[in-house]
């Protein structure tokens, strides 16, 4: 758990240490810390595809506010205020423990983040009303599409 | 005009400007009246404190609670610890102080009466401008210790965090303020033959507290207006991804926090020294050896402070030597409850309510000692630290030990302020309920805490294995406030109906027991001459005087109109006596200054309506500051008379 005091979530804070074996822990770091790829390929989740190359055009456009806050590295998003996204799809667990990562949950959180995690300032933005005004369905389904796909290629041993 | 005089031969209570009711708080200069004050608005500071230490426990007595939100949770703790140092128990030690120092020393006020009332407005109106902050979008959220990056603009948006900011800087100056006129008052008017070594052991830790004060806060200052700058004009002292050092705040609020704790609990150390040998018949024992480990835990409290750190990562060496110093701590701290041990030992012991908490400070500040000694060992530190382990351990030094010191305090002095004798009957209930609830609230964290629980969350799974423990202390918390009405019920009874207190109720051997219960307003009609560490032991058991420590035999004789029991030195006794004239200035300069106050929070955001606010408190200011003058020129000893 979370020791040191961040936050109104603190108490919902998880951590998770995984152990490799140190030329894996090497590659794993080489990788996150080169830039993602380009965003290539489609997701389906809950019916809708979405593109990822399409995604990455809504997350940088200045008006979905994406990038005032957060950062990928190898774009022109530098946010500090929310978390860095960079390979966010080789997470375990999205919003520090909070929910397991799927791409199920992330179009959840998505939705729902001022439900699932209190004090959450991405709902300062992200109301019903405000995403109902700006990011359509298939935007959604296009920004999961991206974040899913940046992934490390060193896959992790399963939780135990 | 408030001149007195003093006619040979008969002594005349003199004449005091005191205005009446109401207007006559506001406006004293007196110091007993300005203590008063201190102990009346800290104690309901400190029942507000309780109250949000209460809801906190009623949230986590059973897991997977929802009776608070998280923020409001967390507005809770970060309110209750600030509240509890800042409002509570700082000021209930200020405030014995202001009433009981100038009295042991056989001074007539402090040496600063004005800025004493000045002090005491600025402590008042900074703990209101805390709690404003609930009405305003939420009171601060982010600790008492305020880490950073947490206390950035972007991640707690509301005004709470500029609210503490600001009241804590007005409760700064306000005891850094009072801490000059301890000194100087301490240092310059002590009565003739009080050498600093005569001095009674609560003056000794009150003037070692306010040098750590006058070291100690302004360290805070600094670090809250840079706080103030980060948060509003775009400076990045504490922003690591901007250049700034987020470690640095911790290095600033610990150099502050951890002499924070003497200033806590030394005044405390004081008044349980001036306590036991009371109520134990006996001379302290090793006077020297209390007086000057005093001075080296003053010392040594400003080497440790990194060993709230040692989870930060600052390196083996680091960590060595702040362990090491934290240590040694433990070293002037045992001298001091081994003299006190045997203060007791074979004295003629009468168990009065103030004696019993008197002892069981001692009891339980060694189990908070122990604690603490654990603590300072970093490989144990890191993995006790932020676990309810530290919530237990601050809180038998700092509830154990300093809020049991100042209730013997209170039931101590008391009739001394009031005149009236608290019920001795309550008393014991109060301190037996107290002690056995104080350790069912706080034992059970020491085995939540190693069992792995964090600090500071609002709320836990079922599964953790923390629910007895948790329910345990929830209980104990609410057996603790019925101990704290059983005080609140005695005190506003006795000081009706409770019997007549005299001078002397205990057999005291220091000075503040010579004058009458409660003091003439001028305390001494003549200024008393002291010769060893225990005057009116003198005057009382002249026989008495080597046991005493006394160099000189005093001279029997009968005691005066007054019943001070002090030989009157004639040409000093036909002095006129000089009070301070009762002022608004005091309070008039501190509205002024909390209106700037209320600007500075505000400039961020709205710049003009904010600045014209700070305008007009700096007019307000500056009013009271010629209003001041002029009193003071008025009231130099040099003019009219």
């Amino acid at each position: 758990m979370c020791a040191e005091f961040c936050g109104e979530a603190h108490a919902l804070m998880r951590f998770r240490v995984i152990a490799v074996d140190e030329a894996e822990f090497k590659r794993w770091i080489e990788q996150k810390t080169t830039p993602p790829a380009a965003p290539a390929g489609t997701l389906t989740v809950n019916g809708l595809t979405g593109d990822a190359a399409r995604g990455q055009a809504i997350f940088l456009d200045a008006r979905k506010q994406c990038i005032a806050c957060h950062a990928v590295e190898g774009t022109n998003a530098r946010g500090q205020i929310g978390p860095n996204l960079t390979y966010y799809g080789s997470r375990q667990t999205i919003a520090a423990g909070i929910l397991p990562y799927s791409p199920e949950n992330l179009e959840r959180w998505m939705r729902e983040a001022p439900k699932l995690k209190p004090g959450n300032l991405m709902s300062r933005v992200l109301t019903p009303q405000w995403i109902k005004a700006n990011l359509s369905d298939q935007e959604i389904a296009d920004l999961v599409a991206y974040l899913d796909s940046m992934k490390v290629s060193v896959t992790l041993p399963p939780e135990r | 005009m408030a001149i007195a005089e003093r006619t040979a031969g008969t002594v005349s209570p003199p004449s005091v400007n005191v205005r009446p009711g109401w207007a006559g708080w506001l406006s004293t200069t007196d110091h007993k009246r300005i203590g008063i004050m201190y102990l009346v608005s800290a104690f309901v500071f400190f029942l507000i404190g309780g109250i949000e230490a209460l809801l906190m426990r009623i949230q986590l007595g059973t897991p997977d609670n929802t009776f608070l939100t998280p923020d409001v949770y967390n507005q809770m703790f970060t309110m209750h610890g600030t509240t509890m140092i800042f409002l509570g128990l700082m000021p209930l030690n200020v405030g014995l102080g202001n009433y009981i120092v100038p009295l042991m020393i056989g001074a007539r006020d402090m040496a600063f009466p004005r800025l004493n009332a000045l002090s005491i407005w600025l402590f008042i109106f900074g703990g209101l401008m805390l709690y404003v902050s609930f009405f305003v979008g939420g009171a601060p959220n982010v600790g008492w210790f305020a880490y950073a990056p947490l206390t950035q603009k972007q991640f707690a948006p509301t005004a709470g965090v500029d609210y503490w900011i600001i009241g804590i800087g007005l409760t700064g100056v306000a005891s850094i303020a009072g801490a000059l006129n301890f000194i100087v008052t301490i240092l310059n008017m002590r009565a003739p033959g009080m050498t600093l070594n005569r001095m009674p052991l609560f003056v000794w830790m009150q003037l070692i507290v306010a040098f750590i004060v006058i070291f100690a806060f302004p360290v805070l200052t600094v670090a809250t207006i840079q706080l103030l700058f980060d948060r509003h004009f775009g400076t990045r002292f504490f922003l690591p991804n901007l250049g700034g050092d987020a470690v640095l705040w911790q290095h600033l609020f610990w150099f502050f926090g951890h002499p924070e704790v003497y200033i806590l609990i030394l005044p405390t150390m004081g008044i349980i020294s001036e306590v036991l040998p009371t109520f134990s018949r006996k001379p302290i024992f090793g006077y020297a050896f209390v007086a000057y480990s005093g001075v080296a835990i003053g010392f040594l409290g400003f080497l440790v402070w990194a060993h709230h750190m040692f989870a930060v990562g600052l390196g083996p060496l680091a960590n060595a030597f702040f362990g090491a110093a934290s240590f040694l701590i433990a070293v002037p701290t045992g001298v001091k409850i081994f003299n006190w041990l045997a203060t007791m030992w074979q004295g003629s012991l009468n168990l009065t309510t103030s004696m019993l908490y008197a002892i069981s400070f001692i009891s339980m500040f060694v189990i908070g000692g122990i604690s603490g000694i654990t603590l300072a060992s970093p490989p144990i530190n890191v993995q006790q630290t932020d676990s309810y382990y530290v919530v237990a351990h601050m809180h038998y030094v700092l509830f154990g030990g300093a809020i049991q010191g100042v209730f013997a305090g209170v039931f101590y002095w008391f009739p001394k302020m009031t005149g009236r004798m608290l019920n001795e009957r309550l008393g014991k209930w109060q301190f037996w309920l107290m002690l056995i609830s104080f350790n069912l609230t706080f034992f059970p964290m020491h085995l939540s805490g190693n069992e792995g629980m964090p600090r500071r969350i609002y709320t836990y799974e079922s599964e953790m294995g923390w629910n007895l423990w948790n329910l345990i202390s929830t209980i104990g918390s609410l057996l603790l406030a019925v101990a704290f009405l059983i005080f609140l019920w005695n005190v506003l009874t006795s000081i009706r109906r409770g019997p007549i207190a005299p001078a002397d109720p205990w057999d005291g051997a220091t000075l503040e027991w010579a004058v009458s219960s409660p003091p003439p307003v001028y305390n001494f009609a003549v200024t008393p001459r002291v010769r060893s560490r225990r005057p009116l032991w003198d005057e009382k058991y002249p026989h008495l005087h080597e046991v005493n420590g006394s160099h000189e035999a005093p001279v029997a004789r009968p005691r005066g109109p007054l019943h001070d029991g002090f030989e009157h030195e004639t040409p000093a006794a036909m002095e006129p006596i000089h009070l301070p004239s009762p002022t608004y200035a005091p309070l008039i300069v501190s509205v002024g200054i909390m209106i700037l106050g209320f600007g500075i929070i505000y400039l961020g955001d709205f710049g003009l309506v904010a600045a014209s606010a700070m305008l007009v408190g700096l007019l307000i200011m500056a009013m009271g500051v010629l209003s001041w003058v002029r009193i003071s020129h008025v009231d130099s000893p040099h003019h009219g008379h």
